[in-house]
């Protein structure tokens, strides 16, 4: 319907307009009845005025000038250049690409958080990939010629989770975020899926599993790691587990329908009771992040946007090392 | 409480956000769906949903304005309803915004191309910063926030028949601008 397509497009319009139709107060009409009798007083002062001033002789004065004011307009009210949405944490604004959604940071927290060591320089430019153009929600590909560019990650392998784009003369990182650009409850990744991201297909390409307590997702824990696990058949074991859980692979929704059949007095909500953080650290160095809720037995990611139901197998894993 | 302190509660992944999010916005929330599904629960329903995908989107989102980013999900849930429930025609809101963006749909130019909800929202954000404020908030008024004519009407203090006319003038503005940049539906 194409007037479903126009009110589709109406919720895209820009946030000022929406906060400016909030917040506007319409200016109070005055009733025709004032208007009238307004304009009579107005005239008789103009006239009472005009009548003083040529008394006085103001008018004879030579060289009187105009005060040159000009009705008092102002311009355009300034808007943000897309990509200026500057935010916290060295966070600058974020990349659709290829299907996902990337934090676009050269904040040093940020870079480390997933595993890159220090700030984006034209050395980790990779393959380029082509160009890229800023939009109103950051930046998008393009088949233009921009000076805004995406190159692969060089230092470390990675399937889709870590780019550089120049801007510019800026380089920045662009980080696995969200893997789709626009809410679909129902697309979402297997579990094997992240790993690939970030280059993982087998267990040799894991080197460490972290256990941090509380949420950490999106920052870079700042608390020692409660468990370090780095020996080869504790790793081993490790990704098998994780691979046992390919099918334990739901959405926000069909997660809380499980929970609400299982335990239909205790749960109102989706939310989940994270306890704990897993960092996994790539062999090429790249960390990425999964929630754990002890409780009920289930691992989340932000970036896949999936939660991940524990097997018989990963429990085991975790009561052995983790507990 | 202050929006940023707000999505800090979702950052932390502290659920009385949610309770915060409900104490400030629950009524704006509301307002909107009630505005496009006139249906008291299923507007209940939809800003309960929208609550639960504010959690899920924040992390990683940083909403610059968290009051823009609650409402575009109202109206999206607000559309998928609609649309899911269609056949039974309780929607008397939508309804009649839809038949009056009729009036904006263009008309077939030479460029066959069908263009990109995005790319749409481009030209009408273009087409409203050339607009008069009070005109350009009247619009999103009737048409992001889905207010009654009758309430805008009140609110300028001025008749129904007169808003209903100033909106059909703003419409086909709209309809008009869209076929000069030659946009096809």
């Amino acid at each position: 319907m194409k007037n479903e397509k126009l009110y589709d497009a109406i919720s895209d319009i820009r946030e000022e307009f929406i906060e400016e139709a909030e917040n506007y107060k319409f200016k109070k009409r005055v009733a025709p009845r004032l208007i009238k009798w307004g304009s009579m007083a107005a005239c008789f002062c103009l006239v009472v005025l005009g009548a003083s001033l040529a008394m006085s002789g103001a008018f004879a004065k030579k060289g009187m000038k105009s005060d040159g004011y000009n009705g008092g307009s102002v311009g355009p009210t300034a808007t943000p250049a897309p990509g200026e949405n500057l935010s916290g944490s060295g966070l600058l604004t974020v990349l659709a690409y290829n299907g996902a959604l990337f934090n676009v940071s050269n904040n040093l927290a940020d870079l480390n958080a997933a595993g890159i060591p220090d700030i984006i320089s034209p050395e980790d430019c990779g393959p380029s990939l082509g160009n890229l153009k800023k939009t109103l929600n950051g930046y998008e590909e393009t088949t233009q010629s921009t000076d805004i560019e995406l190159f692969k990650y060089a230092p470390a392998y990675s399937n889709t989770a870590v780019y550089v784009i120049r801007d510019g003369e800026d380089y920045m990182a662009g980080l696995f975020s969200n893997n789709l650009p626009v809410g679909d409850e129902n697309d979402y990744s297997p579990i094997s899926e992240l790993f690939r991201r970030y280059g993982v297909e087998k267990a040799e390409h894991i080197s460490a599993v972290q256990l941090y307590s509380g949420y950490w997702q999106n920052d870079l824990p700042v608390e020692p790691a409660e468990k370090n696990i780095t020996e080869r058949a504790a790793l081993d074991a490790f990704y098998e587990a994780i691979l046992s859980m390919e099918h334990e692979c739901y959405s926000r929704e069909e997660r809380l329908q499980i929970k609400l059949s299982e335990d239909p007095k205790q749960f109102a909500s989706s939310t989940l009771q994270v306890a704990s953080t897993i960092c996994i650290t790539t062999g090429e160095g790249l960390k990425f992040y999964l929630s754990w809720d002890e409780d009920s037995g289930w691992l989340f990611s932000t970036g896949a946007k999936a939660y991940y139901r524990i097997t018989e197998e990963m429990q085991t894993w975790l009561n052995e090392y983790f507990k | 409480m202050e929006d940023n302190q707000i999505i800090e509660l979702y950052f932390s992944r502290d659920e009385s956000a949610l309770t915060e999010t409900a104490k400030k916005y629950g009524t704006f929330c509301l307002r909107i769906a009630m505005n496009v599904l006139s249906v008291k629960e299923d507007a209940e329903e939809c800003v309960n949903d929208t609550y639960h995908t504010a959690w899920n989107q924040i992390p990683p989102t940083r909403p610059d304005s968290f009051r823009a980013f609650l409402g575009r999900i109202v109206r999206n849930c607000s559309i998928s309803k609609y649309r899911a429930r269609h056949a039974k025609k309780r929607f008397n809101g939508m309804e009649v915004m839809l038949s009056e963006l009729n009036d904006c749909v263009p008309a077939q130019g030479d460029v066959e191309q069908e263009i990109e909800a995005k790319e749409l929202s481009k030209y009408i954000n273009t087409w409203l910063e050339g607009l008069k404020t009070e005109d350009r908030v009247l619009f999103v008024r009737r048409y992001w926030y889905g207010e009654e004519v009758r309430d805008l009407a009140r609110q300028c203090e001025i008749s129904a028949t007169q808003m209903t006319q100033k909106m059909l003038r703003l419409r086909r503005k709209l309809k008009a601008f869209l076929e000069e940049k030659g946009v096809v539906l």
